[in-house]
């Protein structure tokens, strides 16, 4: 009597019947392929999040940031000419130094005098402002710039009752 | 071979949840950056708009306002008077912004709607509002001449001299403020220091029973009071 074992196909272990043998390009992946394609699927996947990121949305949001930066640090310097100018007197020499940033969005820049505002010139397209003063009415002339790179003063001069506010730079007289 | 089965399957089953956890972790990014988006955008002040509140206020109150008589003491009814206009050339930064100007919440000068954009308030000193008047006689006896009891920025004098008696100048203290030779009559302003207390002395060639010589006068008298200053965004 032959081995009832042995007429069983090796590969079968169901009773009902035989499996079907599968090909070999019907085979699911291996765990090992599995993970090196999860690997590299997360390290592309970072890759262009990466460059989505730093690409369009973080300098955005850098220029953005470096406007507000700008406007507020305009208005501080408006506000330090405005409260360097005396109510009272005839005569006058003030010279009241002035603390800027030194760089907006890692750049230095300048704050310019344009008839009766400071408006604020940066090389970045997105950062700018303007802002207009409000100087005691015996102020005659208003002129001169700052550079962000070098110690900054305010200078009043006058004696009749046209005064003279200067936007001065390091030590220029 | 059974076990290479399953593992086969959970190799597929762990691609799959690959790729739901970046779907997730893309979601996440993305909610992120639209929470911060919105949080940025809200926190943006317009500091401009505050630094016009904060520069009206100093221009208002300084000791060379017009309507002021010192540092910090306003004089209500020259700003109440004020000129919207006049208020935007004398402080640049309002031109083209809705402002309101109150004195303990009275509105006393103002332009648009500023909706509360940014207030700023000072505790000011308030002159007093209320005239005096005074008919004092002028005689030998008195040397022609009357003190005011309080200092006071500006006295309006009403001469109506008698028949025959002229007047031919007013001294405030030992300045000339007012000179005719043929005569005053009628109602004059006359400027005074308010650091000063002032001895008003007529030359006249006869006595001015009371009644002929009238003086209005506004005391220089301080109350406390505040002063909001609105200014909304242009």
């Amino acid at each position: 009597m032959a081995d009832p074992r042995q007429s069983r196909s090796p590969r079968s272990s169901n009773p009902a019947g035989a499996i079907r043998h599968l090909a070999v390009d019907e085979r699911a992946v291996s765990p090992a392929v599995a993970k090196t394609l999860e690997a590299g699927i997360v390290t592309l996947y970072v890759a262009l999040v990466a460059a989505v990121l730093l690409g369009g949305v973080v300098p955005e949001y850098r220029t953005a940031a470096g406007d507000a930066v700008g406007e507020r640090a305009l208005v501080a310097a408006a506000h330090h000419v405005e409260d360097a100018v005396p109510a009272t007197g005839r005569a006058v020499r003030v010279e009241r130094s002035v603390d800027l940033p030194a760089t907006i969005r890692g750049e230095p820049y300048a704050i310019v005098v344009d008839r009766e505002s400071l408006v604020l010139a940066h090389p970045a397209p997105g950062i700018g402002g303007r802002i207009v003063l409000a100087v005691p009415p015996r102020v005659g002339t208003l002129g001169g710039r700052w550079e962000s790179s070098s110690p900054s003063s305010v200078v009043v001069t006058g004696n009749t009752s046209a005064w003279r506010v200067r936007l001065v730079n390091g030590d220029e007289p | 071979m059974t076990g290479d089965t399953r593992s086969m399957t959970r190799a597929q089953a762990t691609l799959v949840a690959t790729a739901v956890a970046l779907v997730l972790l893309t979601a996440t990014l993305a909610a992120s950056l639209a929470l911060a988006d919105r949080t940025f955008a809200a926190g943006t002040r317009e500091p401009a708009t505050r630094h016009a509140a904060v520069a009206t206020a100093d221009r208002l109150v300084a000791a060379d306002s017009p309507y002021t008589t010192a540092a910090n003491v306003l004089d209500p009814v020259s700003l109440a008077a004020a000129n919207v206009s006049q208020l935007r050339t004398a402080i640049p930064p309002l031109a083209g912004r809705p402002f309101e100007i109150r004195l303990d919440g009275d509105r006393l000068v103002g332009a648009g709607d500023p909706e509360d954009a940014h207030a700023v308030e000072r505790l000011v000193l308030r002159r007093s509002a209320t005239d005096v008047r005074l008919s004092p006689r002028f005689d030998r006896a008195s040397n022609y001449s009357t003190t005011l009891p309080r200092r006071t920025r500006r006295v309006e004098l009403t001469i109506r001299p008698p028949g025959g008696t002229t007047v031919v100048r007013v001294w405030a203290n030992d300045r000339v403020v007012l000179a005719n030779a043929s005569g005053l009559v009628g109602t004059f302003t006359i400027g005074l220091s308010v650091h000063e207390t002032v001895t008003l002395r007529l030359d006249a060639d006869g006595p001015l029973p009371r009644g002929r010589v009238q003086l209005t006068y506004r005391p220089a008298t301080t109350t406390k009071a505040r002063l909001t200053v609105v200014v909304g965004s242009a």
